[in-house]
């Protein structure tokens, strides 16, 4: 029997994120209502026929050599209270770096390749420098393609995956109910984008869409300019005010409002729920940010095929992402008939589909049937395979 | 223009502001929700430093200033203190939900501090007690033996049973309503937006459902007059319900009817709170209840009938109706105003309530368009009303339209007003008056 300590405190939440897929049933993954209940437990399962058995044992059991010991970095800052959710921030970076990374070092030195750290940050490869230096044991990331100095590391989808929805703090497992009533609303708009954060690829974009009357761009408010990770994009925001802002001045979703109307600060939950609420509603086709240049996939895309939202990315790529997992994981994918290779070709395709209600139906409907399809099939997917335990018990390989 | 300072002990957030403080004119920009050396990056890491804002309130200023522990010996000002606001930040709750383990324990905590400082501060301590709970703390919680009589309290019972011998009882209408909502821990404010989606939903199951999780008070009679009308348009739901010792260790014994329930309603009627992955929404904690109400129960029927107290019939029902307050709403009509959901309470006196403070606060009322004091006694008339599509359908459209009113002009009577700050710039003369 294989053994797995995982150095958390115990949740129902936890077991679906790290323990997706074996033969575990909810009645025997306990949800207790008292703290004290919380901090450890024990279970036992099988997965694809091997016996395992799962110990969450917090802060314990480090110095057993019996075992595979699982530890995943943004869990533990969000169950010591240091990070609120599981999206980027300066505080999980900063932690990790300064006050984990060492320690999870020394560890390594005695685990070796049992020491199984998860680095699931919703971010690509250009943000995995501070986890690159540990070399000493496996990291489970969720980077698709890892740079050439990780060796150690291991792409793990259907734990990525679950992520945003066991994991994230965010309510993003809300987005999958959502589906119920979103696809029942009539949208003012046919086509929508939205941009928060000003960086220069969007002002591009925008700059395109403006060609394009049907497309409703808004604009929501955003705080942190100053911030050290936007020191950069003065001039972008110079340019936005320029050129763009008087355009869509009336598309304005402001965060701040009198009472019930004050979403807050730009945590991350707030944008989160403005994107519910606010954002997808707005049209019945959604343009969206996802760069898969960098090799991994956001909430952006994950949220709208758990809501069932069409949406057209700017880059082709995540689709061919997410049909790939699917072939990979034995479902078939719904092949779009069309293509594009690059923002220019999308926004010349939208040219010529809305200006045709037969086309821009087509288009709709072609749309809908990838998202219902690759939604079906993630959520299969993921509850029957385990992207981490194929790797530690079968030697897989997560490529795509 | 009279001035009040209003000190209040608690770590500053926005969401703490609008609770307190709605109503203030004051511009959202100029209420800051992020500090540089604090919850920049997390929201849950407290602003320890003071925090000092001010407005306008019906032509008076109002200096508020968030200060935690500190300026308890000030006697310029009043100075706010929150029962369940205290336990949140120490961390021994995740929201506003009754929790009976902890009342005993820190009732005699608060009482001991807040008496102490009444020596010095006299009636300019104000204790917020919103629990959204029908018990009478003044009874329940032996304040009318422990509390210093100068200490100001502000709850959401209208009345204690022995209101004339209580003149620091004070109701704070807008205060309860935006205590739903702020903080929101529980995901009630979002239930005002999700009525945008809801509003275009049309292929309801049922025309009525009477959701029931916990079995208790007349719960158990309509389940089975629901049963009994055996009306395929009426049903009623159970929600699993794990641990009945999360509730009241101490009192609540679950009924065997519960099963009977469960064996006769269609299987889809239990709704299941545990399920495979995705579809499992854990333990019994209030956030997961509120979550499952808003995923799970709206799409159901196109109405509900929701079983809010009665103060009247939990004074027959129980044999400590001295600790019965005058309380008369929860978490659950407020999620169906917020959202527009069309319901119908258990009892008439919960639209008498509503009805009541929209006229006392100057604003527009509309009938409910069904006539009852007690819903266990309509439902034959129900029964038959859901028979005639035509009258059905003219039923639904004038339960909408009431509870649009209601969600309307609930939310601008908050934005206007504020119970709490009428009573601070009130000119009673048992408080002091301007006091800057």
């Amino acid at each position: 029997m294989k053994k797995f300590y995982v150095h958390h405190n115990y949740s129902n939440d936890l077991v679906w994120y790290f323990f997706h897929g074996t033969d575990l049933k909810e009645p025997d993954i306990p949800s207790y209502f008292f703290k004290e209940q919380n901090t450890k437990q024990v279970l036992e399962t099988k997965y694809k026929n091997d016996s395992i058995k799962i110990i969450f044992c917090g802060d314990d059991e480090w110095d057993k050599l019996d075992g595979n010991h699982i530890f995943d970095i943004h869990t533990y800052l969000m169950q010591e209270g240091i990070s609120t959710d599981r999206g980027y921030s300066y505080k999980t970076l900063n932690y990790f770096e300064y006050k984990l990374r060492d320690d999870l070092i020394k560890k390594g030195r005695v685990l070796g390749e049992k020491l199984n750290i998860f680095y699931i940050d919703w971010e690509g490869r250009n943000h995995t420098l501070p986890i690159s230096k540990i070399k000493n044991c496996k990291i489970f990331v969720d980077e698709i393609v890892s740079a050439t100095n990780c060796k150690n590391h291991h792409y793990v989808f259907t734990n990525n995956f679950l992520s945003y929805i066991h994991d994230s703090n965010l309510d993003i497992k809300h987005s999958y109910f959502l589906y119920n009533y979103l696809k029942q609303i009539t949208p003012n708009h046919k086509l929508s984008y939205s941009v928060r954060r000003i960086i220069g690829e969007k002002i591009k974009q925008i700059k395109k869409l403006l060609t394009i009357p049907e497309v409703f761009i808004t604009h929501s408010s955003y705080s942190f300019t100053d911030d050290s990770v936007d020191s950069n994009i003065d001039k972008e925001v110079d340019e936005f005010r320029k050129y763009i802002q008087a355009h869509i001045k009336d598309n304005y979703i402001n965060k701040r409002g009198y009472g019930i109307h004050d979403w807050g600060r730009e945590s991350n939950i707030n944008n989160i729920h403005e994107m519910y609420y606010k954002i997808l509603p707005l049209a019945e086709v959604e343009i969206i940010d996802e760069w898969m240049e960098l090799d991994y996939i956001s909430e952006k895309s994950v949220i709208r095929i758990l809501s069932g939202k069409l949406f057209l990315s700017s880059s082709f790529k995540v689709y061919d992402f997410y049909n790939k997992i699917q072939t990979k994981y034995n479902k078939e994918p719904y092949i779009l008939s069309f293509r594009y290779n690059s923002f220019d070709e999308l926004c010349e395709f939208i040219k010529e589909s809305i200006a045709d209600k037969d086309k821009w139906n087509y288009v709709k409907e072609e749309l809908k049937k990838w998202v219902e399809t690759t939604r079906k099939n993630l959520i299969d997917i993921s509850y029957t395979n385990n992207s981490y335990l194929d790797i530690i018990l079968n030697n897989s390989k997560e490529l795509i | 223009m009279e001035k009040f300072k209003i000190y209040v002990h608690h770590y500053y957030t926005y969401e703490l502001f609008w609770l307190f403080f709605h109503g203030l004119e004051i511009e959202p920009d100029n209420v800051p929700t992020w500090f540089r050396n604090y919850n920049r990056w997390n929201k849950n890491i407290k602003v320890k430093e003071s925090v000092i804002l001010n407005g306008i309130y019906k032509n008076n200023k109002i200096e508020i200033e968030f200060c935690n522990e500190k300026n308890w010996d000030k006697t310029d000002g009043f100075h706010l203190f929150d029962y369940s606001i205290k336990l949140l930040e120490d961390g021994l709750v995740s929201d506003r939900g009754f929790n009976s383990n902890l009342m005993v324990e820190t009732n005699n905590k608060n009482l001991d501090f807040l008496n102490s400082k009444a020596k010095v501060l006299n009636n300019k301590i104000h204790y917020h007690y919103i629990d959204w709970e029908g018990h009478d703390p003044y009874i329940m919680e032996g304040w009318y033996k422990r509390m210093s009589s100068k200490i100001q309290f502000f709850v959401d019972e209208e009345t204690t049973s022995v209101k004339e011998k209580v003149p620091n009882h004070h109701f704070v209408f807008t205060n309860l309503i935006w205590s739903f909502i702020y903080p929101n821990t529980l995901g009630v404010r979002d239930y005002y937006f999700f009525g945008d989606y809801l509003k275009y939903k049309n292929d309801y199951k049922y025309k009525i459902n009477v959701p029931i999780r916990r079995m208790y008070g007349d719960k158990e009679a309509m389940a089975n007059i629901v049963l009994k009308l055996n009306n395929p348009t009426i049903s009623v739901t159970q929600s699993s319900f794990g641990d009945e010792n999360q509730i009241t260790p101490d009192t609540h014994k679950p009924t065997p009817y519960r099963k009977e329930l469960i064996s006769k309603i269609p299987k889809e009627n239990f709704i299941q709170k545990r399920g495979y992955g995705i579809h499992d929404w854990g333990g019994e904690w209030n956030s997961n209840n509120m979550n499952e109400n808003m995923w799970k129960m709206f799409g159901i029927s196109e109405v509900c009938i929701l079983f809010e107290h009665s103060p009247t019939r939990d004074r027959i029902l129980t044999s400590r109706f001295s600790a019965v307050g005058n309380n008369f709403i929860t978490e659950k009509s407020i999620s169906h105003i917020l959202v527009g959901k069309p319901f119908i309470p258990f009892y008439k006196e919960t639209i008498d309530f509503y009805n009541k403070w929209l006229t006392t606060y100057g604003k527009k009322v509309i009938e409910f368009p069904l006539e009852y004091d007690c819903i266990l006694d309509k439902m034959d008339y129900i029964d038959n009303l859901t028979y005639d599509e035509h009258k059905w359908n003219e039923f639904v459209e004038k339960l909408k339209i009431y509870v649009n009113n209601l969600r309307t002009q609930l939310i601008e009577l908050i934005h206007e007003n504020n119970s709490y700050l009428d009573y601070v710039i009130s000119d009673k003369s048992s408080k002091p008056l301007s006091i800057l």
